[in-house]
């Protein structure tokens, strides 16, 4: 387990823009492209956007992850109907992961 | 609409398994993959000097060593990775990457830190730990050689870096650096010997001024927080164009 020295600021910041991603791709983005193509195609270009975003910062071999991140946060707000829960798995992945790694 | 959810839904949990199965796929297939951290480098803890500059010599935590035997299965020692106690060094080998003698029955690797490092790589400067890497055969204590080259993750302290170095005892060799997360590098080493990073002279010392590394990292987060910044700036446009529409109709 990491030592959790600093890990409040980060946490609050890397809390603060997975909600963001997650209001901006999944709040607006999916629901906005469910509206015109379908919920699949909605899907499809959430995950996508998603993991495009994320290559400045990570490189092309993060491509991969994070479509499958997307993904399965596309397939959550499409389930739920909601942002919310999308935001909680989000945070709850970024913190979790760095706290396990 | 009962079909229109109906259909969401089950889109949703075919996404949803879909994601979490090529997810965890990914992790087991290829676990040097990143992980996700949202354009926010993690917190790392201070750099564990071994000789630490005069100003951190109060605060300092010395640098730690790490060590792993293992057995050797038909002339082969399996794949593995070592890394030191405090997390500063490690290396990851394939089977087969380790040169043991017919006879051997186990082998020891180790990753020490070093207290009197080799001689500057002109025109460089070392910075940070000097690590040694050695292997040697149990208990005979025979030195065991590479095959091919292992991976090597170093982490440098903050401030300017250049490259990673290796000292094969008489000569240092820059190494072909790869992927840098953070304030880690990873390197090919071909040769077992002493590991450092290094860095041009003018640099040494100047803790408040901008590494190369340092430098990526921000563009790389500037390059983020731009595209969060302009899909924020999409969505607030839709947002507001929907609502203008709603409204006229």
């Amino acid at each position: 387990m990491r030592h959790v020295q600093g890990i409040l600021p980060w946490g609050a910041g890397t809390a603060l823009v997975a909600t963001i991603e997650e209001a901006v791709v999944r709040g607006q983005i999916q629901s906005m492209w469910t509206g015109i193509a379908g919920v699949t195609r909605g899907l499809l270009v959430s995950a996508g956007v998603f993991a495009a975003m994320h290559v400045p910062a990570y490189g092309l071999s993060a491509m991969p992850v994070d479509l499958a991140a997307g993904l399965t946060l596309a397939g959550l707000r499409a389930l739920t109907g909601r942002v919310a829960p999308c935001a909680i798995a989000h945070v709850g992945a970024d913190i979790g992961g760095w706290l396990w790694s | 609409m009962a079909l229109e959810l109906s259909t969401a839904r089950r889109a949703g949990w075919f996404a949803l398994f879909a994601g979490i199965c090529a997810t965890a796929t990914l992790h087991f297939v290829a676990p040097s993959l990143p992980d996700i951290y949202d354009g926010l480098p993690p917190p790392e803890g201070p750099y564990h000097y071994e000789s630490p500059p005069p100003a951190l010599a109060s605060s300092n935590q010395p640098a730690l060593s790490g060590m792993l035997t293992l057995s050797v299965q038909g002339g082969q020692v399996r794949a593995a990775g070592v890394q030191t106690d405090d997390g500063q060094a490690a290396i990851f080998f394939d089977a087969g990457t380790l040169k043991v003698p017919p006879t051997a029955q186990n082998i020891t690797i180790r990753i020490e830190p070093l207290q009197s490092t080799p001689p500057q790589p002109s025109p460089l400067m070392i910075i940070g730990n000097v690590y040694r890497i050695s292997a040697s055969t149990e208990p005979e204590g025979r030195s065991v050689t590479l095959g091919k080259p292992l991976q090597v993750i170093l982490r440098t302290p903050p401030g300017a870096y250049r490259t990673l170095q290796s000292y094969d005892g008489s000569h240092w060799h820059v190494l072909r650096v790869g992927r840098v997360t953070g304030h880690y590098v990873t390197a090919s080493l071909p040769i077992l010997g002493d590991v450092a990073a290094t860095t041009a002279p003018a640099r040494t010392g100047s803790h408040s001024r901008l590494s190369a590394l340092d430098l990526i990292h921000r563009i790389h987060g500037l390059a983020y927080l731009t595209v969060v910044v302009a899909l924020v700036l999409v969505g607030a446009v839709v947002l507001i164009r929907r609502r203008s529409l709603r409204r006229g109709s």
